[in-house]
């Protein structure tokens, strides 16, 4: 636990430098009467340096569970992958195609091996689908995605 | 003004909106995981394309049911809905498995609505007065106050104070990205034409509060709820003997929850420990707090949600959110093209009792709600997670989309889904983030335009009182955990 913290201190605080290099490459306005655009960014790498490198340096030993065990890890990146399908699902198909697939299949994932009514479960991803469509599209006139190769 | 404001929204579908929303949001605050706030993000995007009322009155009722619903399962099940109600289990849930459910449940009930009502009639008095005094206030006080809020919340959060600072610097240099105020420079777009317009408020909220947490909720396996074990729920439940001999509690609770919800970063979350602490501490009997004690569980619940009014003030006057909830609220404000602060008050001072005559009628909602719907709150807490979730899910995505108009705002969201696991897997606090990216723009104009109004003068902010004071406070609040340790450490030996 705490070389987790200690390793987590130490990649925040290279992000802080990372932040800090990025800065001195944003272009400064000539005869500033005030500090310009990098001073910010400036101030917030240097903090996420210094509390980067204070999170290393104050890590305690702490008992406990762990955030996730080996499973629950396998199990977030399953959602994850599935979000990231949903997202592409997104940008190429569109909401009409991509949302009701998603929909059921993330019930699936997320009911855990639990007995799943399938045709409930494809039920509520059409009638969620239909239900964001209209009230999205045709009530309030504000667009979904229509997709890449639809739009 | 507010009375003519509580009339417009005595229109059909305002009502029928706030009905729908409150019962919404008491759904939200009771299950746990879920929570007002996620209910408030959720909503968020629907409201692009409505009518200023409209998207107030919906945003509020579901924030102030969220609010009160998280005593619902801290009564039934001893699993408080939201952090808001910790306190509420320590006898609210002792005395529902006595058999006193229901006079839990209503104690609960009348204690949420006293806490709500009472302070947003306190908010709605003092607002104006506040945002007066703000209006003479110059870039120097503005970045001050800004920079003290951040701090406040940075330095109170739970944890080691690089952890909440770090979180702060961390949402400064999210909203650094795209242009620059004053003079519009590039920074950090790397060529990206989405960047430029800078990062998305909404695609972070819904990334970093609710898809990281239905996803880690479900990575837990914590989607299931333990058994309801509650007799017949019948009746209101609450005699008069109740309140007469919890006054005192009541009303010290109530200054509590206020003051606390006033205070940057310190909202609900602690103000139902501290009331339910004093109410402890300063009772006869404090052997039966933990054991069903009624004056527990209105200690608790009048004072988180008296927070709610007294988050609203700087909200409102100052332009200044409290916590995570209301720096949505605030975005709210800034999609509806209005601009929080105390010009607010005078320029829009429509909207401004609009919030409040929606905060008043909400709570009268959701007590309707709550004491006639008591029976069905065990079927609350039976709700299926993974179509809940699932549809959450769907809902987070579309609503990054329609915030931009474009996909790379869901690739945003998805990010942000991940800075908030990487953030929980170390104990890293979210809401000095969300406030520092929310401020952060603010925060940079007025530092640059204070030096550039003093002609390149710094110490005009330290010159200022005001200014002066609000930086003291904050430095305070970094220094004083380091200090209290050595000032003991002082006294023992002076002692010895």
């Amino acid at each position: 636990m705490k070389n987790k913290e200690r390793v987590g201190g130490v990649i925040f605080a290279l992000l802080g430098l990372l932040v800090l290099f990025f800065t001195t490459q944003v272009r400064m306005p000539a005869n500033l009467s005030e500090p310009g655009p990098r001073l910010f960014p400036y101030i917030a790498g240097a903090g996420m340096a210094i509390c980067g490198l204070g999170m290393a340096l104050t890590a305690k030993q702490e008992s406990g569970e762990p955030f996730l065990t080996k499973e629950g890890w396998k199990r977030l990146g399953i959602a994850g992958l599935a979000m990231v399908i949903y997202y592409i699902g997104l940008e190429y198909l569109g909401f009409l195609i991509a949302t009701p697939f998603f929909t059921f299949a993330i019930i699936l994932i997320l009911a855990s091996g639990k007995k799943l009514n399938k045709v409930a479960n494809g039920v509520i991803s059409l009638a969620t689908t239909g239900i964001l469509y209209v009230v999205f599209q045709k009530i309030f006139i504000i667009f979904l995605p229509a997709g890449k190769f639809f739009g | 003004m507010f009375f003519t404001q509580l009339l417009v929204l005595f229109n059909p579908l305002y009502l029928l909106v706030i009905l729908v929303c409150t019962i919404v949001g008491i759904i939200f605050g009771a299950i746990p995981g879920l929570s007002g706030g996620l209910a408030v993000s959720l909503l968020l995007p629907l409201t692009f394309g409505m009518d200023d009322t409209l998207s107030f009155a919906m945003l509020i009722a579901v924030w102030v049911g969220g609010i009160s619903g998280g005593f619902i399962s801290a009564t039934l099940v001893g699993i408080p809905g939201a952090p808001a109600s910790i306190a509420t289990c320590y006898d609210a849930y002792p005395m529902s498995q006595k058999g006193d459910t229901v006079r839990a449940l209503g104690i609960g009930i009348l204690a949420s609505f006293t806490g709500t009502v009472l302070s947003c009639i306190v908010a709605t008095l003092l607002s104006p007065y506040l945002a007066d005094i703000a209006m003479k206030m110059g870039p120097w006080e503005y970045f001050s106050l800004c920079f003290c809020a951040i701090t406040l919340v940075a330095a109170l959060s739970k944890g080691s104070i690089f952890k909440g600072m770090f979180a702060a610097f961390l949402g400064l240099a999210l909203c650094t990205v795209g242009v620059a105020p004053l003079d519009g420079a590039y920074r950090f777009t790397f060529g990206n034409i989405y960047l430029g317009g800078g990062l998305d408020m909404v695609a972070l909220m819904l990334g970093v509060y609710a898809i990281k947490q239905v996803a880690c909720d479900y990575a837990k396996g914590q989607q299931d709820m333990p058994e309801v074990k509650v007799g017949r729920i019948s009746g209101f439940g609450v005699k008069l003997r109740d309140i007469t001999e919890n006054l005192g509690i009541i009303i010290q609770s109530f200054l509590i929850g206020l003051w606390i919800g006033f205070l940057p970063g310190m909202g609900s979350g602690l103000s139902n420990m501290v009331a339910y602490a004093q109410a402890k501490s300063g009772s006869k009997h404090p052997e039966t707090f933990g054991q069903g004690n009624p004056g527990g569980i209105w200690a608790s619940e009048t004072s988180n949600n008296a927070s709610v009014g007294g988050a609203l003030i700087p909200m409102v006057a100052l332009g200044i959110p409290g916590d995570a909830v209301t720096a949505l609220l605030l975005s709210g404000l800034m999609i509806h093209g209005l601009q929080p602060g105390p010009l607010l008050v005078s320029s829009n001072p429509q909207i401004v009792y609009l919030i409040f005559a929606a905060v008043m009628l909400s709570a009268v909602f959701v007590l309707v709600e709550q004491f006639f719907g008591m029976r069905w709150f065990p079927l609350l807490l039976k709700l299926p997670y993974h179509y809940l979730y699932g549809v959450i899910l769907v809902m987070c995505f579309i609503g990054a989309f329609t915030s931009k108009n474009t996909t790379f705002n869901v690739l945003c969201v998805l990010v942000f889904a991940a800075i908030g696991v990487v953030l929980d897997v170390f104990k890293i606090p979210t809401s000095p983030l969300i406030l520092a990216f929310i401020l952060g723009p603010k925060l940079e104009e007025y530092f640059r335009k204070g030096v550039s109004y003093a002609k390149g003068d710094y110490t005009t902010f330290f010159t200022r009182p005001v200014s002066l004071i609000f930086l003291l406070v904050a430095v305070f609040c970094v220094v004083s955990p380091y200090l209290k340790p050595l000032l003991t450490r002082k006294k023992t030996a002076e002692v010895k």
